[in-house]
Formats: structure tokens, sequence, C-alpha cells
């Protein structure tokens, strides 16, 4: 890998205060007998270990956290996930890093940085809820309830989107013209379903900047952004609750790595460093030196990194997100293909509002899709096509269209899953 | 080879019951109306429940609880994937009975209104409305076939609800519910399916249907007892009224208030039957495997050999023979002369090792109506085959000559 060497001297210098500061660092350094000193570019693949989310869950807080801070410090935020997994975790940083991190990361996208740092900027979050579906979105919380104290107001919904009831839809478009924000920061499927519903009533949500993230945008849920706002409107962006703001997509569209703001290593399957076009595991440290410093994280996100450099002008490596591993189609060969790989074949028809494919079997799938009215019988042809072009002609897709399709438990909606493998 | 529609499946393999003997004879179970058989599937997933961290759900913070609350509401996605519903449409309940008397004690109904009712109807599907309101009974013609000319009939006197029996636990008929229910709406009937005897061999998409309410059991598709489903519209499990107050159906309360949960969750106070979901959730996952669409042909052609075989029997007389009718794995017959039948059901299960089911069925008015006493009925779930129901006339054969 060719790294810049201030950002490999931020990385180690991270490790070494992760060292002297974070017990379950200085441990597990101890058990392999890395001398953080000696550490270079050669040989921190080697010698440092990975780490992943049962590392943070289990150490939480007392073998994570840094000398000097609590967990009741003024300057930390508390950020707590179910997870796209299921797996949750409650992570602290300091605030200041947190946001930080967001600009550095918005730096590849001069519009959305315009008004993200604007003073008083108002942003509107339309989510999965982080909280059991039985306490979520109560009819108790108010627009106050949900405010939180960087001015975003997290809009009510309910943890199965699907289900959430039309006078709950009323209250968040209500809240919306209340709140007048200044930028919408949502999962795309979450916001798609909103669209919709301003188109049912008849209405037309505010013209004003768009970033999505929690999961990934497909196609379907792009066209029906983009029917509502320009491209130049339109962000896709990674954050994680762990870390907060990873990359974010510029103007000519390619996701960059927030290589100010992190260490990042792309790995193979063997762990070793991928190359540019190949599928790679996003592993992420910390380089701010914060309350809970992260050292080569493994994110579980399945990325391509793009060739070539960027028209934006950005120096920062560009990715594309394939998927979490867990959510790979497996066929019978051994022979995996991605979400992304999935979606694209799916494409944006303009009769699909939302469309889930499951893996069953390795040559069994259901494909369930909710369409509007534009659809017409065998409509789907063309995608069942396209689908049985890659996985194979004598694939099972079982077509259910439906009106409902469940959400999943951590409240993020999964487009497409792949079998479920007994470990 | 078990049967000719599932020929890949090894049913002797998940189902061990299949293989116990009483006195050294294989047992033929054909009393699938009342409960079926259980695969080894789910009764691991429930052992799972229990031989784990069994916690509560929706009741806390820990690890635990946030995994078995998860398994938990899976079983209510996978029973709306099933219904083709929401997911918040789907209420848990103990049973088919507790369905129907969640809606009957959860609507309001005042002096004068009325509700029809088939005569065919299984007794949770009557008496609870019975309690309620004047009942309008739809009655059957001689040969024990729903007059439907009669039900039309009785719309015009405008219910308030009407409760409708999908398919029968005596005679396995299945009636037209889709244009019933669209008449039903078209007066303004709130209405009602019982579906415990059709959800178990076919698809009943809800989103098709103009029906406000449905309920079934899970012990009759292969799922745990003790936990059953109330399907029901949104905004009427919004406007029925709680069943049971207590825990885990409210947001707040005080001293002399409460405010009541969203839907499904006010609906089931207390602790639920966790490990009952955890089973259905199995029992789903082995009847999707199978194939709805073949389990509906199984239905229907284990029926008809039922019925070709008990009209070459002069000795029977079947309720209900009536021909060209949608007619499923049940049939019911008495034995003329005979008012009891207990000696033959307890000589076809200790004799014979047959399981089958005689008495009044829960549906006595329906059965003293068409019988002279009580009936013998069998009944098959996917395991069985023709072969089994062949074997059921056969040893009533060799007993007619020595009983009746």
């Amino acid at each position: 890998m060719n790294m810049e060497s201030p950002v490999l001297d931020k990385f180690l210098e991270e490790v070494e205060y992760a060292y002297q500061n974070v017990p379950f660092y200085r441990k597990a350094l101890d058990k392999l007998g890395v001398i953080t000193g000696e550490l270079c570019q050669d040989s921190y693949q080697q010698k440092l270990p990975l780490t992943d989310k049962r590392d943070y869950r289990k150490n939480f807080p007392i073998g994570v956290l840094a000398k000097g801070f609590s967990l009741n410090h003024p300057m930390l935020n508390k950020s707590q996930s179910s997870g796209t997994t299921g797996e949750r975790l409650v992570t602290f940083e300091i605030g200041m890093n947190l946001l930080q991190r967001a600009i550095t990361c918005t730096q590849v996208n001069p519009y959305i940085q315009d008004v993200f740092t604007q003073p008083n900027r108002k942003i509107c979050r339309y989510a999965a809820p982080n909280c059991s579906d039985v306490e979520c979105a109560s009819p108790h919380s108010t627009l106050q309830d949900r405010l939180l104290a960087d001015g975003t107001l997290v809009l009510p919904v309910y943890h199965d989107l699907l289900t959430t009831s039309p006078q709950l839809v009323d209250r968040a478009i209500d809240e919306i013209e209340q709140y007048k924000p200044d930028l919408f920061y949502v999962d795309p499927t979450h916001f798609a379903f909103l669209l919709r519903e301003y188109k049912k009533r008849g209405l037309t949500p505010p013209r004003i900047p768009v970033i999505t993230s929690y999961s990934a945008a497909t196609e379907v849920s792009k066209r029906q952004i983009l029917e509502f706002y320009p491209k130049t409107h339109f962000a896709e962006f990674l954050s994680s609750s762990e870390m907060g703001w990873i990359a974010m997509q510029c103007p000519s569209g390619r996701l960059h790595l927030n290589e100010e703001s992190f260490f990042f290593e792309l790995l193979d399957r063997n762990y070793e460093p991928a190359m540019a076009g190949d599928l790679a595991q996003l592993c992420i440290s910390s380089i701010d030196q914060g309350a809970l410093p992260h050292l080569r994280y493994q994110t579980g996100d399945m990325v391509t990194q793009l060739h070539g450099n960027c028209e934006c002008g950005s120096k920062n490596r560009s990715i594309v997100i394939e998927g979490r591993e867990s959510n790979f189609i497996q066929l019978g060969d051994g022979i995996q293909h991605s979400p992304l790989s999935i979606d694209r074949l799916i494409g944006a028809p303009d009769w699909l509002d939302l469309y889930q494919l499951e893996q069953i079997e390795h040559e069994k799938f259901i494909l369930k899709m909710i369409v509007n009215k534009k659809y017409q019988a065998e409509s789907e042809n063309a995608v069942i096509s396209n689908l049985k072009g890659l996985l194979g002609k004598s694939v099972d897709i079982r077509l259910e269209v439906v009106d409902y399709i469940a959400s999943e438990r951590s409240g993020k909606f999964q487009a497409v899953k792949g079998m479920k493998i007994d470990k | 080879m078990i049967n000719n529609i599932f020929k890949e499946q090894d049913f002797i393999k998940d189902f061990p019951a299949l293989s116990k003997m009483i006195d050294g004879t294989k047992v033929t179970y054909l009393d699938n109306a009342a409960t079926t058989l259980k695969p080894v599937s789910m009764v691991n997933a429930v052992n799972e429940y229990y031989l784990g961290i069994s916690t509560n759900v929706h009741r806390g913070k820990s690890y635990s609880l946030e995994e078995v609350s998860n398994r938990y509401e899976q079983c209510r996605y996978a029973v709306a994937e099933l219904l083709s519903c929401s997911g918040n449409e789907v209420v848990f309940t103990r049973n088919t009975t507790e369905g129907v008397n969640l809606v009957a004690n959860g609507l309001e109904f005042d002096e004068g209104d009325k509700i029809l009712v088939s005569s065919d109807s299984h007794h949770s599907n009557f008496l609870p409305w019975m309690r309620q309101a004047q009942l309008l009974t739809v009655r059957t013609r001689n040969d024990g076939s729903l007059d439907l000319d009669h039900y039309y009939e009785l719309l015009q006197l405008n219910p308030k609800l009407v409760a409708i029996n999908h398919c029968s636990n005596v005679t396995g008929v299945y009636q037209p519910i889709e244009p019933m229910l669209r008449a039903a709406k078209e007066v303004g009937a709130i209405t009602f399916v019982d579906a415990a005897q059709s959800i178990p061999h076919r698809r009943v998409n809800v989103t098709q249907l103009e029906v406000d309410f449905l309920t079934f059991s899970a012990h009759k598709m292969l799922g745990p007892t003790g936990i059953g489903i109330l399907f029901g519209r949104q905004a009427m499990l919004n406007n029925l009224q709680p069943l049971n107050l207590g825990g885990g159906m409210v947001n707040w309360v005080e001293k002399d208030s409460y405010d009541l949960r969203k839907i499904p969750h006010r609906h089931e106070a207390g602790t639920p039957h966790i490990a009952g979901a955890y089973g259905l959730s199995a029992a789903i996952e082995y009847i999707q495997n199978l194939g709805l669409e073949a389990m509906e042909s199984h239905d229907k052609s284990m029926g008809q050999h039922m019925l070709d075989l008990a009209l070459e029997r002069d000795y029977l007389r079947v309720i209900n023979s009536a021909p060209n009718l949608d007619r499923g794995a049940v049939l019911s017959f008495q034995i003329p002369g005979l008012s009891e039948l207990d000696d033959i059901a307890r000589i076809l299960s200790d004799s014979y090792g047959i399981i089958c089911r005689n008495g009044h069925l829960c549906a006595q008015p329906y059965v003293d109506e068409h019988s002279e006493g009580q009936v013998l009925r069998i009944s098959a779930y996917v395991y069985n085959s023709e072969k089994d129901v062949s074997r059921f006339f056969s040893c009533l054969d060799e007993l007619q000559g020595v009983m009746f």
C-alpha cells in the first residue's frame, strides 16, 4: 500500500496512545509482545491485531475507555446502535472529535459542507429508531423530546418501517414543516418511504440537501429521491455509530474515504492489502486520540476501491460499498455476489418502489416487490432475466408482489439477504 | 415414499411420532383437525428458547433479552408474510378461541345489534358471539351443506358483524369466503373469519379479502400449543378494547389513568408464549419449504379420497357428501343405529393404532342436526398418504362385521 507518511505517523501515534491509555490495547499488545515504538509501515500489519465489535462490547467501558475519561465526562457524546447485523453496541466519543470527523468528511462535497458547517443549521433525521420497538416512537414523544443538542430533530417513525401509521407520517411531515431544517440526514429506504407518503398527500418536501447513510441506497430508493431533488442536492455517505462520518460522495458521484480523520485499510480475505478493483473489507483506525481509540477495527463492510483519480480533485481514495459480508449471495459453486451487484441488476424500473431478494437455499430465492401504479403484469420479466443471467438459469426465483416487507430487527431495511449460514 | 405429492420429504425422520407404536402396531394419525403432529425442527426451536438464556421480551436492556425479543418479533414478521399483511396487524394470542373472544369482547355491541354466524361453526366461533348480541344463524340444508342463499338473505338484516367459518372442522368443506366477505362489507358489517382449519392447508391472502379479523392456532399447523394468531386491520385493532390489561401493553401509567401502547402490543398483556413464537416460526418455515400450493393439492386429493372411500360403504352416512364442493382432508360420518362411538374409537386406537376423533366435535348444534348422535371424524395432514385413509376404512370394514 502506498501510504502518505503523515497519516501513517498519526496512526502509529494513535497506537502508542492506545497502548499507554487503554487497558484493552495494553493487555492485547503485551500478550502479543508488540513493542509499539518499533512499529513501522512494514511491520504493523503482521504485529497489530485486528479488532471488532465484540472487543468493544465485551470490554466496555473500563477496558476500552482511555485514561482520564468517564462516561459522564461533559465532552463525551453517547452513541447507541442496534447494529446493522443486529449486534448492538454502545460507544462514546469526544463530541468535538466527532464534529471534526464530520467536517473533514464533507470536504469532498463543498455544497454539503457549506450547509453542514453554517452556524445554527438545523438537521432532520429520518431513520430507524435505536430502541426496542415497543418503546420507540411512543405517541407520547414530542418534537422537543427528540431534539438533539447539535440541532438535529429525530423524526418519529416505527421500528418496522412499513407499519408506520398514517398519523405518525403526518406528524413527521408536520414537524418538518414546523422545524424548517437546512439538511435531511436520512436512511435512503426510510426517506423514499416518506417521499411516497408526501406524494400520496399531494405535498412537496422542502428543497434542501439530502444526505443518506445507515444503509446503502438502492437504485429504486435513489430514483425516488431524485424525483424530488436535483443531483446536486443528494449525496450518499458512510457513517457508523463507532466512528462517525467515514466517507462521502463528491459531486462527481464517487464515495471518498475521510482520510483526514481516519487511517483506512482495505483488506482481502487473507487480511492482506487489497488492490483497487478487488473486494475488500474496510478496516478503520482512529487517529485523533479520543476517548475510545479504535485500532484496525473491522467494520464488516465489504468495499471495492475504484481505480484512478476522481475528477472532483480529491486525492482521497474512493470506494463503492458492496454490502455486508453476511448479506452476500452464496451460490453452490462457491461464487459470491454482493448486494450491490444484485441491486445494479434490479435497477430502478419506474414501477418498483421497494424490493427484497432473499436467498433461501443455494439455488432458491424469493423476490418480494412493492409496486406502484405503473406496474403491469410481467413488468418484472426483465428483472428476473437479469438475475438469472447472474445467478444461473436454473435458479428458482419465487416472485411475490406484496404490500409489506418487514424491516430487519435492527430497524434497517435489507434489500438483499444472503442465505443464512450456520456458524 | 410417504405420499404422491411430497415424494422427496422424509416425514418419518422429521416427525418422530410417526414411528410410535401402540402395542406393537405403528400409529396411523388421523386426528389432525384437532392438532397436528410436531416436527423435530419445531421442537428444537422451542428448546432453543428454554435451554438458552430464556429471558422475557421487551422488558429491560440485557443482550439476551434483545436477542429473545428479536426472535419473538421475527415470528410476527413470518406470520405477516404468510398472510400478506403488515407486522403490526398480527397479534399473538393463546389460540383461535382467544382470538374470537378478544374481538367479541373488544368491540362495542349495543342492544339490538345482530351478529351473523354459521350453524356449522365450531363452538369457539359461536359462543363468544352468542353472549354479545342477537345471533342470526345461517341454516344448513338437509345434506349438511351451508345454505348460502340464506346467508345472503340474512345479510339484509344488517348484522353488525359477520363471523364466517372458512373451513368446517366437521365436514372439511371450505366456504367461498371471497364473495361472502364482499357481500358482508356491502351491508357495512365488520367481517371475521375463523381460519383454524384453513390456514394450515392453504394460502390465505388477507389483502385480497375484505376481512377485518381472522384467527387461527399454531398447533393445527405443526406449531406448539398455547400460541395463536389474531389478524386485524390496523384501524380495527386500534379501535378494539384490549381483552386483558397489565404489563407490556401500556406506554405510561398514572395512579388513575393509563395510556395504551401502539398495536399490536396493546393486545398482548403479560408475558407471552415466547417459546411458542420460536416454535411457530419453525413451523411456518417447514410449511413454506413444503410449499402451500403443494399442501393445497394434498388437502384436496386426500379429502376426495376420503369421500370416495366413505361413499363406497353403505353402513356409513357422511355428513355433507354433496358433490362438487371445495373439500379438504376432513371427513365425518355417522354409523346409523349407533349414537355412541366411543367403543369404536377406542378399538380403532388400541387394536389398530388408528387415532381419530369421535363425538360432537365442538360443533354440537350442527352435529345434532345432521346425525343421530356422535360422529367419527378422520382428518389428514401433509405426512398422511392415501394408504393411511384406505387402512382406516379397511379396519372399519373389519369391525362392521362384529360391531354394527
